[in-house]
C-alpha cells in the first residue's frame, strides 16, 4: 500500500487489460483468457487478482510456450505462472480424477480456484489442501478456509471427482472459513460500485497490455476504426 | 432453448461474407426490439434539465421512466472547430457527448460527469454510467434545417433525404469502457438485460436530444417567426453512426452472442417459410411491404456512395418491381395463393443475395407472432471451457464435421496470410495491416479463426488419437484457445465466420454489415472497405408516439415519415 488513492476499474476493464497484459508477457494463445479471467474472479471477490495478475507477469514470460510437465501426478512449478497454467493443471487433475495431483511450489494456490470454479460448472467437484489449508469448489458451492487465500506458496493436493464431492469441509468457525454467500456479497459489491485497485497494480497492468499495441505510422492510421477525416460528404 | 424448425439453412449458406454482408435489418434487429418495448411497456422520456444558449451549447437531462426503473441520461452540446470534426475514433473533440445512467443524475453527479463525458476515452466513468457515447453534426444538413426553421419554413424533403440525420454518432460504448457499468450490473437492474439494449436506447435518446436541439437553435435564432420541425420530418430523421474495424474483433470474439443472434434470425425465417398458406389479409400486407421496401431501397440507392453497392441496390429495385408485377394483378396468382407461398418467395431470389435477404426481411415483417418470442433469446454467456476427457480422435472429428470451410483453405499462398489485425498506440484503436508490408504482425490479434483450425487439424492428426485432448494440451498449449473455442462452439452451428480474414481479399466492410444489421442500422454507405456509415431510427416512432397504434410499423421507413403499408 503506497496510501494513494485507489484506481476505479470495472470488472470488463480489468479482463481486458488482464488479458492484453498476459498475452504481451507471451502467454499461449488461450491462456490469456483463462488467466484474465482468474483475476477479475478473485479481484471482484476481494482475493487479490490483480496483485496476482502482476506478481505472474514475469513468470508467464519466462515460461513463453512451456507447460508444466508432471512427472506421474507430481508436478515441480518452480516458480511457473499458476495464473496461465492455472487450466491446465485443474484439467490434468480432472483426468486424474479421484487421484490427488501433487502441484509442487505452487505460487499463489489461490489462483486455481476461478478455474475449478469453471469447471465446477460443468459438475466436476474439486478439492484443494495446502499449508493446512482447505478449499472445496462444487456445482454452486465455493468454500475455503480464509488463509487458503493468504498463501504465497505451497505445495497443493488437488483432487477432482465427477459429480459432488465425495465429503464436505470438516466444519470451521466463519470468521476462519469463506463460504459461497460471503463471495456473492463480495461479487455483487464489485459490480455495483466497481472494482478499487491500487494504482501502481493498475499501472503495472495498463503497461504490460500497452505491449500488444503496435506504433501508429501514416499508412496504418489510413486503415483503422471509424471514417477517414473528410466523412461529411 | 427455443424449438428450431427443420428448415434451417446451413451455416455454411449463411456464414459466408458474401452472405452476411448482403444482412438487412429485422424486426429483431436490437433498435427494432427496443423500440417495441418501449412502447408495450409505456417507457416515458422527460426532459428534466435544458440549459442550452443561443447557439446551442450547454447541458440537457432526459429521464426514462419505465416499470421497472428511472433511467438517466445526460447530453452535453459544445463548440467545435470544424477543423476538429472527424468521425475517427483517434478524435479529441465533438460536436456533443452523451452518457446514459442507471439513475437519473443528481446536479453533483451532472457537474462530475460535465467534467469527464466529453472528454470520452481520456475521462472516466462509474458504476452508475452504462454507455458513454458522441456525435457531430451532420455537416450537409444540421445547419441548413436550421435555417429553415429560423425562417418559419420547414427544410426540403430532398435534403432530409440524402443525409437522413441530424447527427451521427462517431462511438457508444458500453459494458464497462472507461470505467462505465459491467454488462452484468446492467442486467441485474432488470431494465436493459439484452445485449445492446442500453447502447440502441443512447442511440435513440441522441436522436431524441438532436432533434429537440435544432428546434431550439431556431427558436433562438428566428424569434416569434421560427417553426418547429413538422412531425413527418421528425420521424424521417434518425442518428447516424460511423463505424469501422473495431466491430470486427467482437465479432470473431463473441461467437456464441454470434451464434445465437444469427440462429435466432434464422429460426425466424424457418417459421415463416413453414406457413403453408397465406390468407388475404397476409397477401395484402406482404404486398405493401414489397412496395414500400422497394421505395426504401430505391432512395437508398439514390444516396450511396459505394458503387458497387449502388449497382447491386440498382438490382434489388428492378427485382422488386418484377416481383411487385408477379404478385400483383395479373401476375402469378399461384405465387401467393399456392402452398407454402414465403418458402417459394424466399428462393425466387436465387443467387442474389442482396435481394434475397431483403426478401427475408420482409417475410419475418409478416409475422410478429410467430417470430417476436425469440427476442429473449439474443443474449449468451459466452462460456468456453476445454473438455480434457475428449479424446485426441474425437476432436479431429470435430474439427472436420465443423470446420470443412477451414480445411479447405490453402494457407501456402502468401495471400493468404496477407493481413494482421491489431490495435494500434493511436487510442487502442482496432486496425489492419499488410504482414509483408508493414511491422506489427508480431502482436496480431488471434482472428485467424481458420488458420487456426487447420494448423490443430495438423497436429492432430499427428498425435495419439486415443490420448485425452487434456494431455494433447499439455504438449501443445499455443492450440488451447483453438481446441476450447471448437469444442465450446459443437452446439452453435452459426457462431463462425466461414471466410479466411487473413486473406488479402477479405472485405471487412461486410463484417461490419452484418453485426450493424443485427443491431438495426439501414442505409449501409460504405465508405471503403473498412468503415461504413449508417443510420438509426429513421422513420422510428419519437418519444411521444411509442404508444400509438401501429408504432411497431416502421421497417423500410423513407423519408415520407415512415410506414405508410
Amino acid at each position: 500500500m503506497n496510501g494513494a488513492e485507489r484506481v476505479h476499474v470495472s470488472l470488463s476493464e480489468l479482463r481486458t487489460a488482464a488479458s492484453r497484459a498476459l498475452h504481451g508477457a507471451g502467454a499461449p494463445a488461450g491462456t490469456e483468457r483463462d488467466g484474465a479471467r482468474s483475476a477479475v474472479w478473485l479481484e471482484s471477490r476481494g482475493l487479490r487478482g490483480a496483485v496476482a495478475l502482476v506478481s505472474e507477469l514475469g513468470a508467464v514470460a519466462d515460461a513463453g510456450n512451456r507447460s508444466p510437465i508432471f512427472a506421474g501426478n507430481r508436478v515441480d512449478l518452480a516458480g511457473g505462472p499458476v495464473l496461465t497454467w492455472g487450466s491446465a493443471l485443474v484439467e490434468t487433475a480432472m483426468l486424474a480424477a479421484g487421484t490427488a495431483i501433487v502441484l509442487a511450489g505452487c505460487r499463489t494456490p489461490r489462483v486455481l480456484l476461478p478455474e475449478a470454479v469453471a469447471q465446477a460448472g460443468h459438475g466436476w467437484s474439486f478439492r484443494l489442501e495446502a499449508g493446512g489449508c482447505k478449499a472445496l469448489v462444487a456445482a454452486g458451492e465455493t468454500t475455503l478456509d480464509r488463509s487458503f487465500a493468504e498463501l504465497d506458496a505451497a505445495d497443493v493436493r488437488l483432487i477432482a471427482a465427477e459429480g459432488p464431492p465425495a465429503t464436505a469441509l470438516p466444519p470451521a468457525p466463519s470468521r476462519s472459513r469463506l463460504a459461497k454467500p460471503e463471495l456473492e456479497s463480495r461479487h455483487a459489491a464489485s459490480l455495483a460500485r466497481g472494482l478499487r485497485l491500487e494504482p501502481d497494480d493498475w499501472r503495472a497492468i495498463r503497461e504490460a497490455a500497452a505491449r500488444i499495441l503496435v506504433p501508429a505510422t501514416e499508412r496504418s492510421r489510413s486503415r483503422g476504426a471509424g471514417a477517414e477525416v473528410d466523412d461529411n460528404v | 432453448m427455443e424449438a428450431a424448425p427443420a428448415t434451417l439453412r446451413p451455416p455454411g449458406e449463411v456464414m459466408r461474407l458474401s452472405r452476411l454482408g448482403r444482412f438487412h435489418p429485422t424486426r429483431l434487429s436490437f433498435a427494432r426490439t427496443l423500440v417495441r418495448r418501449m412502447a408495450r411497456e409505456g417507457w416515458r422520456v422527460e426532459t428534466a434539465l435544458r440549459d442550452l444558449d443561443d447557439d446551442g451549447y450547454g447541458r440537457v437531462a432526459y429521464h426514462v421512466r419505465t416499470p421497472a426503473g428511472v433511467l438517466g441520461f445526460a447530453a452535453f452540446s459544445h463548440h467545435l472547430d470544424p477543423a476538429d470534426r472527424t468521425d475517427r475514433v483517434i478524435a479529441e473533440r465533438w460536436d456533443a457527448s452523451f452518457a446514459l445512467t442507471l439513475e437519473p443524475p443528481t446536479p453533483a453527479d451532472l457537474e462530475r460527469l460535465a467534467d469527464n463525458v466529453p472528454r470520452q476515452e481520456a475521462g472516466r466513468c462509474g458504476a452508475g454510467e452504462i454507455v458513454l457515447s458522441r456525435a457531430n453534426r451532420s455537416v450537409r444538413l444540421f445547419d441548413d434545417v436550421v435555417a429553415a426553421l429560423a425562417a418559419g419554413g420547414q427544410p426540403s424533403r430532398d435534403a432530409i433525404g440524402r443525409v437522413g440525420y441530424l447527427m451521427r454518432t462517431t462511438a457508444v460504448y458500453g459494458n464497462g469502457k472507461f470505467g462505465l457499468a459491467d454488462f452484468e450490473q446492467v442486467r441485474r437492474r432488470g431494465i436493459l438485460t439484452l445485449p445492446f439494449q442500453a447502447e440502441m436506447l443512447t442511440v435513440y435518446l441522441a436522436r431524441h436530444f438532436s432533434l429537440e436541439l435544432v428546434d431550439h437553435l431556431a427558436a433562438r435564432r428566428g424569434g416569434p417567426r421560427a417553426a418547429a420541425l413538422d412531425r413527418p420530418r421528425r420521424r424521417a430523421l434518425g442518428v447516424g453512426n460511423a463505424t469501422g474495424l473495431g466491430m470486427a474483433p467482437f465479432l470473431v470474439n463473441r461467437p456464441q452472442l454470434i451464434g445465437r443472434w444469427i440462429r435466432m434470425r434464422e429460426i425466424a425465417l424457418a417459421r415463416v417459410k413453414e406457413v403453408e398458406r397465406a390468407d388475404l389479409p397476409e397477401r395484402a400486407r406482404f404486398r405493401a411491404l414489397l412496395a414500400r421496401a422497394r421505395a426504401h431501397v430505391d432512395e437508398w440507392r439514390a444516396q450511396v456512395g459505394d458503387k458497387a453497392l449502388g449497382r447491386r441496390l440498382a438490382t434489388v429495385v428492378r427485382r422488386l418491381a418484377e416481383l411487385e408485377r408477379l404478385v400483383g394483378p395479373g401476375g402469378d396468382p399461384n405465387l401467393l395463393a399456392g402452398r407454402r407461398p414465403w418458402a417459394t418467395l424466399a428462393a425466387w431470389a436465387g443467387d442474389d443475395a442482396e435481394t434475397g435477404e431483403l426478401l427475408n426481411s420482409i417475410l419475418i415483417e409478416l409475422y410478429p407472432d410467430r417470430v417476436d418470442d425469440l427476442e429473449t433469446t439474443a443474449g449468451s454467456d459466452e462460456r468456453e471451457e476445454v473438455r480434457p476427457g475428449m479424446a485426441v480422435e474425437a476432436l479431429q472429428r470435430m474439427v472436420e464435421d465443423r470446420y470443412g470451410w477451414a480445411l479447405e483453405v490453402d494457407f501456402d499462398p502468401p495471400e493468404s496470410r496477407a493481413l494482421f489485425w491489431y490495435y494500434s498506440k493511436e487510442k487502442e484503436e482496432p486496425r489492419l495491416g499488410f504482414r509483408y508490408e508493414e511491422p506489427g504482425a508480431d502482436q496480431e490479434l488471434r482472428l485467424g479463426i481458420a488458420r487456426q483450425a487447420v494448423n490443430l487439424h495438423r497436429t492432430l492428426e499427428r498425435a495419439d488419437p486415443a490420448m485425452p485432448v487434456g494431455r494433447f494440451l499439455l504438449a501443445n498449449p499455443e492450440l488451447r484457445q483453438t481446441v476450447r473455442r471448437i469444442q465450446s462452439l459443437d452446439d452453435a452451428p452459426y457462431a463462425e465466420i466461414h471466410e479466411n480474414l487473413l486473406d488479402r481479399d477479405c472485405e471487412p466492410v461486410d463484417l461490419l454489415r452484418c453485426k450493424l444489421s443485427m443491431l438495426g442500422a439501414t442505409r449501409f454507405d460504405p465508405k471503403s472497405l473498412l468503415w461504413t456509415r449508417v443510420t438509426f431510427f429513421q422513420g422510428a416512432p419519437l418519444a411521444d408516439e411509442l404508444e400509438h397504434p401501429g408504432a411497431d410499423d416502421w421497417a423500410f421507413a423513407t423519408t415520407g415519415g415512415g410506414g405508410t403499408a
